[in-house]
């Protein structure tokens, strides 16, 4: 008997409107765990190499992990799994809410969903019930009003993901929302259900999930919450939320400031950091079954052009990319920027690199207002930076052109401007400038999905955690410890901030899962998964055609100093960013090219694995 | 000289204002966190320190670097205009 898990999935034909259960052996489950792992093997078996990521051939999983909807700390997790039009590979992009809980109520650890549907299309799912209802009427509209509309016609408690116009219209960096103001951002799995005629889908499910020892998880709840309600940490977090982050990144000269032309942005302390985000914040919110509410403050705009406007947020990664990179240091500008992104459907952080990619272009004159349609898009014009947000989400004159993302502008731009275009594999960076902590030019370089910090976060060791930031030394080692931490957590579908900010272990986590599952692995046999699950990852890329060449930096981050603060003068240079990569391919067991050992794979027995059919 | 200190979501009840500046002679970091609990007495040698060290789960930056990954750590003289964060240990966002 299983416990936790369901043991089946959902898999819905948008071309044939049809569906079926596809059962999920307890043999796969045990080896991949859910969520990232569990995606992983999907990916593997359903999405061949080549395919075009617009194409009907795409497949989106939408998957839960083991512990979801048991009420464990973080647990209100779910991951979308597909292939990116942004990086053309593997793409996992999370994001939190009731998906995760409904879709098990509803008797499935997740959903598959192929095809293309020949109009607008809402998903309904409760229970055994499948129905494809017309969406005809919302195509066009914001995802603010969809969301509405599920919960007043479907249900109030339903679990949803919908997208907003930049999907529709398959901007590269469109997101996928749940509850209003949480979005799968990264990678552009918004333009995935867009070129499926995906508007929303939406769960209930009227069952439960059969736990294996139901009071050892609440005795593990009660524990860790008292330790929560001490903890200076989680106090901290829960009233600050991620801007706090802004007042350690500016300091250490980490802060994306005028498109990381430099890490350092003093007019942002006290204006677009904690404080603030404090003295606009109203309320506080929490995800689904979490007990921190870490992220998510209620703010409002009370003044200005920007008056009136409500939202759940901003996040630092939010407040670096569409203030401080765009040399803004009003909030009001920001939080409008982030509310549109929220409701037309893109990932701020692409969003905020794009328009500072703009500006950067600006001010060198490689782009001028001829190009622009007029938008006199210089550093700190917050006002032609929030209009151009609803020219891109329509595609709409020069909107259509930056709806591609900072890679294919900077092909077209030419003219050295690939230098300054800050990605790795078609996905734009976030707010962390590596060059104050060269960790993050392996985890950005490496990173399956492209610039990203969500797989590891070296800034935990190389600014709070004092190791030296600017060696080579130990760093490969380091930074697949911490993916390997998060590819636990995101294989179980638990949060990440949970662990950091109650503060919890991996032993703790693993408790959980045992409670849940009744499974009783050690830490070291989820560690095993963990480098099991990545490797596989990078077998999906190298099977899509990625090499190490691919693992690249623009060359500002490698080349360039900071012109101030502590980076002054630190520069990566290509020979120590080249050793950095050797080292972490060594110590995954890949070689000099990035590519899986026959003895690595050979540890992992991927042959030896039921395959997935549709 | 002066040397400002800075809280980030540290120090909350010691230093109610987040901020501070402490001025002195021939100042290490070491000598600076002392100088801090003198001034604001049990409350911030608690929120500070414990078992003689730094509390678990602050970072002490020092013009942005991490006092650990500074060749001196704790002995490390100060400058004037020098700033010091004391931060708790975020994570991302």
């Amino acid at each position: 008997m299983l416990y936790g898990y369901k043991g089946k999935l959902l898999h819905i034909d948008l071309t044939t409107e049809e569906s079926k259960i596809i059962p999920l052996p307890e043999a796969i489950l045990k080896k991949y765990i859910g969520g990232r792992g569990l995606g992983a093997k999907l990916y593997w078996d359903l999405i061949p190499p080549g395919t075009d990521p617009l194409s009907p051939q795409n497949v989106i999983i939408v998957l839960s992990g083991p512990v979801g909807g048991a009420l464990v700390p973080g647990s209100g997790k779910h991951v979308i799994v597909t292939k990116s039009p942004a990086s053309r590979g593997w793409l996992d992009t999370y994001s939190s809410g009731r998906m995760t809980a409904e879709m098990k109520f509803a008797g499935y650890d997740g959903l598959v969903i192929t095809g293309r549907a020949s109009r607008p299309v809402f998903i309904f799912i409760e229970d055994e019930k499948v129905e494809i209802r017309d969406a005809g009427s919302f195509w066009g509209k914001g995802s603010f009003e969809t969301e509405d509309y599920l919960k007043e016609t479907f249900h109030p408690e339903c679990g949803e993901m919908c997208i907003g116009p930049a999907g529709e219209n398959l901007v590269k960096y469109a997101c996928v929302n749940s509850e209003y103001f949480r979005q799968a951002g990264r990678g552009g799995a918004g333009a995935v259900m867009g070129s499926k005629n995906l508007k929303a889908i939406a769960v209930k499910g009227s069952g439960g999930i059969r736990c294996a020892d139901m009071p050892r998880i609440f005795e593990l709840i009660q524990e860790h919450y008292k330790i929560f309600k001490v903890s200076p940490i989680g106090i901290a977090r829960h009233r600050y939320g991620t801007p706090l982050t802004l007042n350690i990144t500016h300091p250490a000269g980490m802060l994306p400031t005028r498109n990381y032309s430099t890490g350092q942005f003093e007019r942002g302390i006290g204006t677009i950091d904690k404080d603030g985000v404090a003295n606009a914040t109203t309320s506080d919110r929490a995800c689904y079954g979490c007990v921190m509410s870490c992220c998510s403050k209620f703010v409002e705009v009370k003044e200005g052009p920007y008056n009136g406007t409500r939202l759940e947020g901003p996040e630092y990664e939010t407040i670096g990319l569409l203030g401080s990179n765009l040399d803004v240091d009003y909030l009001p500008s920001i939080l409008k920027a982030n509310y549109l992104c929220d409701d037309l459907g893109m990932d701020t952080v692409s969003a905020g690199n794009v328009i500072g990619f703009v500006m950067e272009c600006m001010k060198k004159g490689l782009l001028t207002e001829k190009e622009t349609g007029g938008l006199d898009l210089r550093f700190g014009n917050y006002q032609a930076g929030v209009e151009l947000l609803e020219l891109i989400a329509f595609r709409k004159g020069f909107g259509d052109f930056c709806a591609e993302g900072v890679r294919d502008m900077a092909k077209s731009i030419g003219r050295g401007s690939e230098d300054f275009a800050m990605h790795a594999k078609g996905l734009e960076f976030p707010a962390y400038d590596p060059r104050a902590g060269w960790g993050s030019a392996i985890t950005y370089s490496t990173t399956p999905r492209g610039g990203c910090h969500r797989r590891a976060w070296p800034p935990m060791k190389e600014v709070l955690g004092g190791v030296y930031p600017f060696t080579t030394e130990g760093k490969g080692q380091m930074v697949k410890e911490l993916m390997d931490d998060n590819c636990i957590m995101h294989s179980l579908l638990v949060c990440d901030f949970q662990g950091k900010f109650i503060p919890l272990e991996t032993h703790d986590f693993r408790d959980y899962f045992h409670a849940v599952t009744g499974w009783d692995y050690s830490v070291q046999d989820l560690y095993e998964r963990a480098d099991m699950i990545e490797t596989l990852i990078r077998q999906i890329n190298t099977r899509e055609g990625f090499t190490a060449a691919d693992d690249a930096l623009p060359k500002r981050v490698i080349e360039e100093s900071h012109p101030e603060g502590p980076t002054k003068g630190k520069v990566i240079g290509a020979e120590n960013f080249k050793k950095m990569k050797q080292d972490f391919y060594s110590v995954r067991g890949w070689d000099s090219d990035g590519i899986p050992t026959r003895e690595t794979l050979d540890r992992f027995k991927f042959d030896e694995d039921t395959r997935f059919k549709l | 000289m002066n040397v400002k200190v800075r809280a980030v979501g540290a120090l909350t009840h010691s230093l109610r204002m987040g901020k501070t500046v402490i001025e002195g002679d021939n100042l290490t970091v070491a000598g600076l966190l002392d100088c801090l609990i003198v001034r604001y007495g049990p409350k911030m040698a608690e929120e500070l320190m414990e078992n003689g060290r730094l509390r678990k789960g602050l970072a002490l930056l020092v013009n942005g670097r991490n006092v650990l990954s500074l060749p001196e750590e704790f002995e490390t003289p100060l400058q004037e205009g020098d700033e010091v964060i004391v931060a708790i240990i975020v994570a991302g966002g």
